[in-house]
């Protein structure tokens, strides 16, 4: 059932994609250099033209490194239902983000497409560029 | 019958997943911009008390695509003077002074962002406006109590715009725009000979078709015209507050430094 759910997700926001944001995703950020990037939420930058997000991510020599997410806009996540309330009842705890890379190799620095917080629940934060939302890595 | 019965299943199971992924859809949203309302195309334009139609509301679209995807192939080449075609072959995204929160012209400002289109007063308007929520957060004002253009305007983003109504159509000439922003995302480039005259016409409840029509001897061979649509948000839609520059970060993930805002990285 849940791929059968998925096909027309992922189908539906392709069809509604995409309007143009305020930048063009491509100019910064890699769509083939996306990764789920797990840690705990730190913060939560909610403003303009581009909210943030901080995660402590640890790396291989398990040493915490801080990774940057660009999120879109206030009013595009207050319209997709991820108010500041909803990102900052998981600051402290796990999450996971899904997000490309910054074209210029900055290591730690994405574009977030969505994110799974404490609760398990899911959120759109940025473009979904992948195509991926609904299948069954994210879904 | 048996045949019929798993071919009905699978039906049912695409339809509820496709109601399903809908529901999650608009929960999670996804482009700019309001929720567009469902289309009714069946439903007419509300017309004001004085008999006016009432273009206001808040809309998305209606000047967010590239001009050249709104002309038939290869007809873009033909319009751009060589020049035009020069600068624009050499500018890339990263260039547009759009990104940097500069104003993105009377066609950009009612783009991907969600916008809204005010009447004052409402019936017998002597002014319509124009309020983009998005990227420069400015707004155009139209003036419609038939004063000329002025024989001198200063070059300014949103130039000088009046408007007057032909039958349900409001039509919008402007000039006096500078050449500072990018005509559209592609990276066309215009004068401030720029004349542009507009033609909105709300063809039903949720829909207005806009008619642009370019005049630039400094850019382009010959005037054109492209057609933008722009969709009603649902009832509930506002606008909200959106600077651009309270922390642009645009450039620093493709290795570039910002200016302050103001002028794009050269």
């Amino acid at each position: 059932m849940r791929v059968t759910f998925g096909i027309p997700v992922a189908l539906l926001l392709a069809a509604a994609a995409p309007s143009p944001a305020h930048h063009a995703f491509a100019v910064e950020f890699d769509a083939k250099a996306c990764a789920d990037v797990a840690g705990v939420l730190t913060k939560v930058n909610y403003e303009n033209p581009h909210a943030y997000l901080f995660v402590d991510t640890k790396n291989a020599a398990g040493q915490v490194e801080e990774a940057t997410f660009q999120l879109s806009s206030t009013s595009n996540l207050r319209r997709g239902g991820a108010t500041p309330a909803v990102l900052n009842a998981s600051v402290g705890k796990e999450v996971v983000v899904r997000g490309c890379g910054s074209r210029n190799g900055e290591k730690n620095r994405y574009a977030a497409s969505f994110i799974k917080l404490a609760d398990g629940t899911i959120q759109r934060l940025g473009q979904d560029v992948e195509g991926v939302f609904g299948t069954k890595i994210w879904n | 019958m048996r045949r019929l019965i798993p071919v009905l299943l699978v039906v049912v199971a695409l339809s509820l997943a496709l109601v399903e992924a809908q529901d999650l859809g608009r929960r999670l949203g996804g482009a700019n911009g309001p929720t567009p309302v469902e289309a009714a195309p069946n439903k007419p334009a509300p017309k004001l008390a004085d008999g006016t139609v009432d273009l206001s509301g808040v809309w998305t679209g209606g000047g967010d695509r590239e001009i050249g995807t709104l002309l038939k192939p290869g007809e873009l080449d033909t319009i751009l003077l060589p020049k035009t075609k020069q600068l624009m072959a050499s500018r890339n995204d990263g260039q547009d002074p759009y990104n940097y929160c500069l104003p993105g012209g009377p066609l950009r400002i009612t783009g991907g962002f969600a916008w809204r289109l005010v009447q004052h007063p409402t019936v017998n308007a002597k002014y319509i406006f124009m309020l983009q929520e998005g990227n420069a957060h400015t707004y155009r004002q139209i003036f419609m109590d038939g004063r000329p253009h002025p024989v001198d305007p200063s070059p300014t983003w949103y130039g000088h715009s009046i408007g007057r109504w032909d039958g349900d159509t409001l039509v919008v000439d402007t000039i006096g725009l500078n050449d500072r922003f990018w005509l559209d995302g592609s990276g066309i480039q215009h004068t401030e000979q720029l004349h542009m005259v507009e033609r909105w016409t709300r063809t039903n409840l949720t829909t207005m078709r806009r008619d642009v029509t370019f005049e630039d001897p400094g850019a382009f061979t010959r005037p054109f015209t492209v057609t933008y649509t722009a969709r009603l948000g649902v009832p509930e839609s506002e606008i909200m507050e959106y600077i651009c520059i309270e922390n642009n970060q645009y450039g620093l993930a493709q290795g570039l430094q910002p200016t302050a805002a103001g002028e794009p990285v050269k």
